[in-house]
């Protein structure tokens, strides 16, 4: 066994091992994606190991070509992402695309999020804490008092990458605030929430002349 | 056609959503580029070539019951990858597998609203019935479930996907029908011999005969509809009501609402629900 594992480190992985480890690469991380939490490069590494006893050495040679595969056939890619805990990685659109797919699991939380986005966004910068509930409660999204509510925003959509929650100053001026996070800025087109904005003020996108130059500098 | 943008498109959109019609589909595709020069089976058919090695399938199919061409995305290995995924934890599987097991067992393929948060009680882990109802609503919407005024079925996408895994893993819970020999996901057991049978099968035979294809024992409606009533067990209503006296309105209100607009304020409730638990648990230790 170990000399097996030996010779396996020492050369190069044969055709077919190389492509069955990509295949099930693939498919760990499209299984994984489902839930838009990101990935850890650990975790990847470990499930290829206990499949297809995929040598240490040739897992980022796996990667590279999963990361072909999901751009060719699904039109994603991976992002890696730098976290506290080790390399990771997040599954995104390979181009923007003009319309977001709704998910199915909850249309509410969709809702939130393209109102939350669109507030940082329109408002030119991060958005404080206090700001964004407010908003959220005005537009009828989020209850005041709706704590579970707020958690989607703070703990799931942040985790997935759709936003960035961070403190900023110190002491008693010490304020949360939110702004876009990686996996928005990669996937989802400002242009398309201005036209949103557009239809909803009935006006034309270059009405906001700052955002509309930031969307058009986008693409 | 040449593997592209549109392909790409139509693979993800099927993906995220698990289920769409037939005519949704065809909207879809014309929003993101018109005049697209293959129909939606031969963009079904190119995609099915690239997927097949990731164990991947878009296959196209007729609800049963809506009678709706539709185009599902089937996942079709069980393995380490696909139990990778997180988006359902593993308390949340473990309900759902008792969920199809009843359904499956019961002589209607069928189970009521409150029969189904109910079966909570026959879990290892704990978990609470608002937490339960929230499921049931994502599944009905992921069109893992279908449900009427009051029942529960197996939806489209379940039926296709989980055949394999039914017939693998839960050999026990599964019958053939009496006239097509394919799984009863929806259908009924006969009140006289017990064979299983499909209602669309069931309901082309009565066209020509009134009587139950298995033993030709004399058919009527009235039949069906206590078929439905007993669906519970008579130990089964017993617990049921029991255990939901004060709980049936509670339910009653939230399937009521369960158009997703409602969703947001209801949120708050299973939080709130989940500590009394803990907090019950604790105090027990």
């Amino acid at each position: 066994m170990s000399q097996k594992r030996q010779s396996k480190n020492n050369e190069s992985l044969n055709n077919t091992d190389l492509k069955s480890a990509v295949k099930e690469c693939v498919r760990y991380l499209f299984c994984r994606e489902g839930s838009k939490i990101p990935i850890k490069r650990a975790e990847i590494l470990k499930h290829l190991q206990s499949v297809c006893e995929t040598p240490s050495n040739q897992v980022n040679n796996v990667i590279i070509e999963a990361n072909n595969v999901l751009k060719a056939v699904y039109g994603y890619k991976l992002i890696q992402v730098d976290a506290k805990s080790g390399v990771q990685y997040i599954v995104v659109l390979n181009e923007e695309c003009n319309s977001l797919h709704s998910t199915v699991t909850d249309p509410q939380q969709r809702r939130l999020l393209v109102a939350a986005l669109t507030h940082i966004y329109m408002s030119g910068g991060p958005v404080k804490e206090d700001d964004m509930w407010k908003f959220l409660a005005e537009a009828g999204l989020l209850e005041e008092n709706d704590y579970a509510g707020r958690k989607l925003l703070i703990n799931t959509m942040t985790r997935q990458m759709y936003l960035q929650y961070t403190k900023v100053g110190d002491g008693e001026l010490a304020r949360n605030v939110f702004e876009w996070g990686q996996r928005a800025i990669e996937e989802v087109p400002k242009m398309y929430l201005l036209k949103k904005m557009a239809d909803a003020f009935d006006k034309s996108p270059g009405h906001w002349c700052e955002q509309y130059k930031e969307a058009t500098e986008d693409t | 056609m040449i593997y592209g943008h549109i392909h790409q498109f139509l693979l993800r959109t099927i993906a995220s959503r698990g289920v769409i019609s037939m005519t949704e589909t065809e909207k879809i595709l014309n929003e993101f580029e018109a005049n697209i020069q293959a129909s939606v089976q031969e963009l079904v058919k190119d995609i099915n070539e690239k997927i097949k090695p990731f164990e991947q399938m878009i296959k196209i199919a007729t609800d049963e019951f809506t009678v709706e061409e539709v185009i599902i995305f089937l996942s079709l290995g069980y393995d380490d990858a696909t139990k990778s995924q997180n988006v359902f934890s593993a308390t949340e599987l473990e309900y759902f597998r008792i969920l199809i097991e009843q359904i499956m067992t019961t002589a209607t393929r069928q189970i009521t609203g409150i029969h189904a948060v109910n079966l909570v009680s026959k879990m290892k882990s704990s978990f609470t019935k608002m937490d339960a109802q929230k499921l049931l609503n994502v599944w009905c919407r992921m069109r893992y479930l279908d449900k009427d005024d009051t029942n529960y079925a197996l939806g489209v996408r379940a039926i296709h996907e989980f055949e394999g895994y039914l017939r693998q893993n839960m050999p026990d819970t599964i019958e053939e029908c009496c006239l097509c020999k394919q799984i009863v996901f929806r259908g009924y057991n006969c009140p006289a011999c017990g064979l299983a049978v499909h209602t669309q099968c069931l309901n082309r035979y009565l066209e020509k005969v009134q009587k139950w294809p298995c033993c030709k024992v004399e058919f009527s409606e009235s039949q069906l509809d206590q078929l439905n009533c007993e669906g519970l067990t008579q130990t089964q209503h017993l617990e049921a009501t029991q255990q939901s006296e004060e709980y049936n309105t509670v339910v009653e209100a939230v399937c009521d609402t369960s158009g997703d607009e409602d969703q947001g304020t209801q949120e708050i409730i299973p939080e709130i629900s989940q500590r009394i638990t803990r907090k019950r648990k604790r105090q027990n230790d």
